[in-house]
């Protein structure tokens, strides 16, 4: 059972996807936000990370830096998730997938199997 | 002395004629005229007319005599200076003498005459005349030289007097040329002070207008600002809303008793949140062009394959429209942003769906085009009236035929496909007729990569 670990301070989207992902079979982490969701990556070794980009304090963009630079971490799949438009600092990012908001729980679900297998 | 003098006259009067003829005589040779007069009275009658330088008059003589005559001369203005010498007998008494005296004599010649003595005297006489003559033409020189220098100085006063007026005039035309000066100088100066005033309401305009446009621009800031928030903090609790309802279709969907209602009621919220969403993202846009953060990314992409995956999407619940796909089938690939041609094409095949009210067919017909993909999208709606043309791709324009129909929309949607298209070095046409349907045809650059996406 692969485990997937949540990161956004908007707990509504938090606890939505968490019901989702933990109806389709994974098992799931979540943090409320990027240092936080660091810590915990750390601490459980995800299989994937899910994460909100406008974040306070620890950003989406500073904590894909941060997985990258991490030895144990740095193969982890991230997707980013945003409000906003996906922009040529995102394309810049080595992230597995980008996500906009509001989503279509198909498209999210269909995006994190592909991932995983 | 003894020249000769025919001007000079001298009268003679003595009632004997032998008399006359030896003074006669004796003056021819001092060369003047001599007169003759018989008697006083034609003495007197002379006298009238011609002056003399002496007049011989003998005393004894009949009618008026001498002393008589001399007093008629003396009483005429004319002969009263004219001297005269009585000539007389020897034996003359002293009273006779004194008598010729009073009455205006101023010599005596006693006869018989010493010619000698006759010369001299007349002599002295004619050179008193002639003396007095001379004093008297001076006199006449003088007066005629006073004269003519008064009327010298009556000229040279008449010259002053036209020179003072002619320098009056002259003043007066320097005041009245002075007066036109400065009146000229009032008006050029009111001119200026004009002008001045319409460069001052100018520059007050020019103020005006600045601050106008600076708060029209600070208020453009304001709205783009509250745009972006306002539609970042409507993504939030929408992103929220959005995903529970689809996740409770899902869970409903594995239960086989749900009710038919309680379905439909789910897919209706599902279905509107999707489209507040796409709303949103519109004003979103909106907001990101005119700031000029609307950026796209570049991959090579075919759009046919954008065009089926969207032609797929609407077709789906269609029942009056159908949608038909004209292509070759040859690849037509640009270098672009997927996600924002999907839009673009979404965007045209959409509005002429929604511009169709009645049905019929869409026809989307995509090929090359020299080096380019040229994308048209034909429709049999309603069509755009002339006057609105020019209008259709400004950001909330709508059609008034499209509002009197009820056909939804903000009027976002070519504004986008126009930002999108030109931020790909492309272009949008449009060929439009009230109730004659539109068609919409995009131009992209077609791309010069090597191969397929």
């Amino acid at each position: 059972m692969a485990t997937i670990l949540i990161i956004d301070d908007e707990t509504s989207v938090a606890t939505l996807l968490a019901e989702l992902l933990d109806e389709e079979g994974y098992s799931v982490v979540i943090a409320f936000d990027g240092s936080d969701g660091l810590a915990r990556a750390r601490a459980v070794r995800p299989d994937l990370i899910l994460s909100d980009v406008m974040m306070p304090g620890l950003d989406g963009y500073a904590l894909v830096q941060a997985i990258a630079a991490d030895p144990d971490l740095q193969d982890t799949p991230i997707v980013l998730m945003s409000a906003g438009p996906a922009g040529p600092k995102a394309a810049a990012l080595p992230v597995a997938g980008f996500i906009s908001k509001p989503f279509l729980l198909d498209h999210v679900v269909t995006l994190i199997q592909h991932l995983l297998t | 002395m003894n020249h000769t003098d025919p001007n000079v006259q001298i009268l003679l009067v003595d009632d004997r004629p032998e008399n006359l003829l030896a003074l006669e005589a004796l003056l021819k040779p001092l060369g003047h005229t001599l007169v003759r007069a018989t008697s006083g009275r034609e003495a007197l009658k002379i006298l009238l007319n011609h002056d003399f330088a002496v007049i011989l008059l003998d005393v004894q003589m009949p009618g008026i005599d001498g002393f008589e005559t001399a007093e008629l001369i003396r009483g005429r203005e004319r002969s009263q200076n004219t001297p005269i010498v009585f000539l007389t007998a020897v034996n003359t008494s002293e009273h006779h003498v004194f008598r010729g005296y009073e009455v205006g004599a101023v010599d005596y010649l006693l006869k018989p005459i010493v010619p000698a003595i006759l010369l001299s005297k007349v002599s002295v006489f004619v050179d008193l005349y002639k003396k007095n003559q001379k004093v008297s033409q001076q006199a006449a020189q003088l007066e005629r030289t006073v004269a003519e220098l008064e009327r010298e100085i009556e000229r040279r006063q008449e010259t002053e007097r036209a020179l003072r007026a002619a320098h009056e005039d002259l003043e007066l035309r320097v005041r009245e040329r002075t007066a036109d000066l400065s009146t000229a100088n009032a008006a050029l100066r009111h001119e200026i002070a004009v002008r001045q005033r319409a460069e001052q309401d100018l520059a007050e305009a020019l103020h005006r207008e600045q601050e106008a446009r600076h708060e029209a621009e600070a208020a453009v800031r304001v709205r783009d600002h509250f745009l972006a928030v306002a539609s970042h903090e409507l993504k939030t609790p929408l992103t929220a809303i959005y995903g529970n309802v689809q996740l409770l279709r899902r869970r409903l969907a594995q239960d086989d008793r749900i009710d038919e209602r309680n379905r439909r009621s789910i897919n209706v919220a599902v279905e509107q949140t999707a489209r507040l969403s796409r709303m949103i993202e519109m004003l979103l846009d909106i907001s990101r062009i005119q700031t000029g953060m609307l950026t796209i990314s570049r991959a090579a992409l075919d759009i046919g394959t954008v065009l089926r995956r969207v032609a797929h999407e609407l077709e789906t619940g269609l029942e009056r429209h159908r949608i038909e796909l004209i292509t070759r089938g040859e690849p037509l690939v640009v270098d672009g942003d997927e996600l924002r041609l999907e839009q673009v094409l979404h965007n045209l095949i959409n509005n002429a769906i929604k511009y169709s009210p009645g049905g019929g067919t869409v026809s989307v017909c995509a090929e090359h085009r020299d080096s380019q993909v040229v994308v048209a999208v034909r429709d049999e709606g309603i069509g755009i009236p002339a006057s609105a043309l020019p209008f259709i791709f400004e950001h909330f324009y709508r059609a008034d035929n499209a509002d009197r129909r009820n056909i939804d929309g903000m009027g976002i949607g070519l504004y986008v496909v126009q930002e999108v298209v030109a931020l790909h070095g492309g272009r949008v046409e449009v060929r439009s007729a009230e109730g004659a349907g539109s068609t919409f045809t995009i131009c992209l650059p077609a791309s010069t990569a090597n191969g397929g996406p």
